[in-house]
């Protein structure tokens, strides 16, 4: 079962401290939604409130057609999967994924049966009369799952569950998770501080920061084009340039910058307003830019002399530090195949197709 | 097993150095006097001299001795109403504390429930009796009320030595399960209310689960000290029906019978070693 | 919403019910000792500190508070050191048999007050030991040991091996390292080892009681005061020894337990 989520006018506070501030937010049933942000941003806190472990200091909940901003957990059509899984540690796995339907009142034998059928989803079939601290982290995590799964939630929310596993093992959770969401269709909300693993199972990203939404988008949209310098710099690495806008005419916005006058196409504006005079900042990522002019269509940026180099297996991470801003190096991800040694001086280009202009909200 | 480098036969002769005196002093002050308690306990007093029989006999006539086996049943009834008692008036004391007491006041409502355990044992006890008495404050509230006509005799009785201890352990069984219930994981309460109980049956299906190795601890500690207590049965039981200790103690002070007073508490610890045996089970915490 | 309230106020009656019951000996102990009359029984008449005066003036009581102080401080110092050298001997290098040695260190904890006691007369009686303070103390160390030896082995971890290597790698020798790096960071436990030792030691009855003779401790000499049946002073005294332990228990836990709760 699943359900469209909307959230109006939440705020929260603990104390002084203003944990969400006029959050609107609203989920499409059957997405996979994750709410994004580093530690404090107040994802969490978002979470409990959708779940009801929370009631929002202000704003109201929709779940469905439905205000259950005064439900109790109990009574929402949400389930919450917990950091720690919470498994019950004196039943066993078949008892634990029973549990919410032994709360509905279902008859032993139904409720054995689904269990093992939601066993079976999340591959630990046969594992019905294990108890949990035989398993390792990862299946005890699907068992978590299993038991949110159970109750057919409209809304399944999930509270940082992969961050106590390892990489390999966190790769193939994310791939089941994305699998599981679509062959059930329940709307799922999920929580992390993991820029990698939002792009790689969302439908929907939700950059937070300070209790406020930065940005909101599919996860190209938001990597590719982030709304704001702070989203732009959580999902990836970015080089940022500082300016101005110096002229905006048809089709071609002019900055003014240290490294001289850019022509960039207005595409790379965004939602941005081409105010004359307005601080800016160029934001080029690290795989957009090329060590020399290849191509008609890059921008030169100037010589920039390599400064350090680390291979990262599908790529070289380089710092290089330009004649024309020199205090600030830039990271570039140069191909396998570039042959560069620390103190090769290059001709920095960018595609300026990929850039951004991003409003200067820095103080 | 290799040999040992220099430098670790060095560090074995330090280890030594700082465990034995410890060994050495439990050998000494210990075991070696347990031990001479095992072998009195097969000699007899006979007059006034400790004579080596070397037999069984204070074994075997503990069991013709009406009023000595009398003293063990007693000691083994009044322990496990005293044990009952005490789980069920202490684990909603704990459960009211960790759940519904606000945490900023959770510390100052346990330290104020164990308080009274800063009272010296033998002064709490004769507290009680003073609370008992023919015209103590039970009494004469009772009467006051209108609730009785003539005082209660509540001292020199058995309920008056089981109050007694359940005043004790009462406190002592908060504590443990107490510790037991505030070490587990909220996300346990919170993942049983999103699927759907009612704290009812959170009680029901996990927290009470959950707090059994608390209750046995402390249901464990109970029994030992209970069962090997002189003090409070002393004071507040009077000398109608004796417990195992108060028997032995009259061994041991009006008659200086080491032999037999060493076999009673012989047969005493190998009661509370049975207990140990048959709750070693829920005694191993596991780790949840 | 009347479910909740309804649970709360039924939790209210039974945390009140409850509390009532833990205080009222204790309650009437220290009501009564200020009672001006010949019986700590009601109706009470007073309050008069005569009782109290009564306490500080009876030469046998003020000497087995000395006593007792003396033996609990002495006897748990001793408890301490044994404790803290076994586990630290056991804890931080490989010997055989560690489960055994382990067994025989704790063993005490199993078994009764009253049988440990006896079995100390039975061993200084055939000794020709007399019974003094001395014995006593002998008796409260062998109880208080295991304790001592439990909590401090307890906290030797195996993090903090890692910590005394640091210190041995950067050239400390072994009594820096000991002085310097573990004592400073098991202070907390030794220090809770010491204070659970007094404790048990400055209240324990049976084993002062059968391994004394003329020099008592508190306990066994409010034992013969109970000889006189009820009476006000036996209040004034309990009260007294109430109020250190709460004086030592409320100053310790501000001192050494809120201290490490804010780290």
């Amino acid at each position: 079962m699943t359900a469209r989520v909307e959230i109006r006018g939440v705020s929260h506070r603990f104390g002084r401290f203003a944990a969400l501030t006029d959050i609107n937010l609203a989920i499409e049933a059957g997405r996979f939604t994750v709410l994004l942000g580093p530690s404090g941003c107040g994802k969490t806190t978002l979470l409990s409130i959708l779940g009801g472990f929370l009631h929002p200091s202000e704003g109201r909940v929709l779940i469905g057609e439905q205000d259950v901003t005064d439900l109790a957990p109990a009574a929402r059509a949400t389930t919450t999967m917990f950091q720690d899984y919470a498994l019950f540690p004196h039943m066993s796995l078949g008892a634990n994924v029973a549990f919410g339907l032994r709360m509905r009142g279902w008859p032993r034998a139904q409720r054995e049966s689904r269990a093992r059928e939601l066993l079976a989803l999340v591959s630990l079939e046969g594992a019905f009369a294990k108890r949990p601290h035989e398993l390792s982290g990862g299946q005890r995590q699907r068992v978590a799952l299993a038991r949110a799964l159970a109750v057919e939630p409209d809304v399944l929310l999930l509270d940082e569950p992969l961050g106590a596993l390892d990489l390999k093992l966190r790769r193939q959770m994310q791939d089941e998770l994305k699998t599981i969401q679509k062959r059930v269709g329940t709307t799922f909300v999920h929580v992390t501080h993991d820029q990698e693993e939002a792009m790689a199972i969302a439908d929907e990203i939700v950059v937070m920061n300070q209790g406020r939404i930065e940005d909101i988008g599919a996860p190209q949209r938001v990597y590719l084009r982030p709304g704001s310098l702070f989203a732009a710099g959580f999902m990836g690495e970015a080089n940022l340039i500082p300016g101005r806008i110096a002229a905006a005419a048809a089709g071609t916005i002019t900055l003014s910058t240290a490294f001289g006058s850019l022509a960039l196409p207005t595409s790379t504006l965004g939602a941005l307003a081409p105010t004359e005079g307005r601080k800016i900042k160029l934001c080029i990522r690290p795989e957009h830019l090329k060590p020399n002019r290849d191509n008609s269509e890059l921008i030169g940026l100037g010589p920039a002399r390599v400064v350090d180099d680390a291979f990262f297996g599908t790529h070289y991470r380089c710092h290089l530090t330009s004649e024309a801003q020199p205090e600030a190096p830039f990271v570039a991800y140069l191909p396998q195949t570039a042959s560069l040694t620390v103190g090769d001086t290059v001709a920095l280009c960018f595609d300026p197709a990929a850039a951004v202009i991003l409003a200067d909200t820095d103080k | 097993m290799a040999d040992l480098t220099p430098f670790e036969k060095h560090e074995r002769r330090k280890a030594w150095a700082f465990v034995l005196p410890t060994i050495i002093w439990t050998l000494v002050f210990f075991v070696a006097p347990f031990a001479l308690m095992l072998v009195i306990s097969l000699w007899q007093r006979i007059g006034t001299q400790i004579v080596k029989t070397w037999n069984f006999d204070n074994y075997v006539n503990f069991f013709a001795r009406a009023h000595v086996v009398e003293g063990l049943l007693n000691s083994l009834e009044i322990t496990l109403i005293v044990t009952v008692i005490s789980v069920m008036l202490a684990y909603p004391l704990a459960w009211i504390i960790a759940e519904k007491v606000p945490h900023r006041w959770q510390r100052l409502a346990l330290i104020l429930a164990i308080l009274p355990f800063w009272t010296s044992y033998v002064v709490r006890s004769y507290a009680w009796l003073l609370v008992l008495a023919q015209n103590g404050v039970v009494n004469r509230t009772l009467m006051g009320l209108g609730v009785i006509d003539e005082p209660l005799a509540l001292v020199a009785t058995r309920s008056a030595t089981v109050i007694g201890f359940v005043h004790f352990f009462v406190m002592l069984l908060t504590l443990t399960i107490y510790a037991n219930l505030s070490q587990l994981s909220p996300n346990y309460r919170r993942a049983a209310a999103d699927l759907g109980a009612n704290p009812l049956q959170i009680l029901i299906h996990v927290i009470l689960p959950l707090t059994v190795p608390g209750i046995m601890v402390g249901a464990f500690l109970t029994f030992v000290l209970c069962i090997g207590d002189y003090i409070t049965p002393q004071i507040l039981g009077g000398n109608q029906e004796l417990v195992l200790p108060q028997i032995i103690m009259l061994q041991i002070g009006r008659r200086a019978d080491f032999p037999t007073a060493s076999a009673l508490s012989i047969i005493l610890m190998l009661v509370v070693t049975a207990a140990y045996l048959l709750s070693a089970r829920w005694l191993k915490l596991e780790r949840a | 919403m009347s479910r909740p309230a309804l649970s709360t106020v039924a939790s209210a009656l039974y945390l009140a019910a409850l509390y009532g019951f833990i205080f009222l000996p204790v309650a009437v102990l220290v009501l009564f000792s200020f009672q001006d009359g010949r019986f700590p029984i009601p109706p009470f008449e007073g309050p008069t500190l005569k009782w109290y005066a009564a306490v500080f003036a009876d030469g046998k009581l003020v000497a087995a508070l000395v006593n007792s102080l003396l033996v609990a401080l002495i006897s748990s110092a001793a408890a301490c050191m044994l404790g803290f050298t076994a586990a630290y001997g056991l804890a931080r290098h490989k010997l055989p048999a560690v489960e055994l040695q382990r067994a025989i260190i704790t063993a005490p904890l199993t078994v009764s007050y009253l049988i440990i006691g006896l079995g100390l007369l039975i061993a200084f009686n055939t000794l020709g030991m007399p019974r003094s303070l001395l014995t006593v103390g002998i008796g409260h160390a062998v109880i208080n040991t295991p304790l001592c030896f439990a909590i401090i082995y307890s906290q030797l971890g195996a993090h903090q091996v890692n910590i005394e290597r640091a210190a041995r790698d950067l050239g400390a020798n072994d009594w820096q390292v000991m002085t310097l790096v573990t004592a400073p960071m098991l202070a907390p436990a030794v220090l809770a080892s010491y204070a659970l030792s007094v404790t048990f030691s400055w209240d324990e009855f049976i084993i002062a009681f059968l391994l004394s003779r003329f020099d008592v401790t508190l306990p066994v000499e409010i034992w013969s005061l109970l000889r006189s049946g009820l009476n006000p002073k036996t209040n004034a005294v309990g009260s007294v020894v109430f109020l250190i332990s709460i004086v030592v228990v409320l100053g310790l836990e501000l001192a050494v337990f809120a201290r490490t709760a804010k780290k």
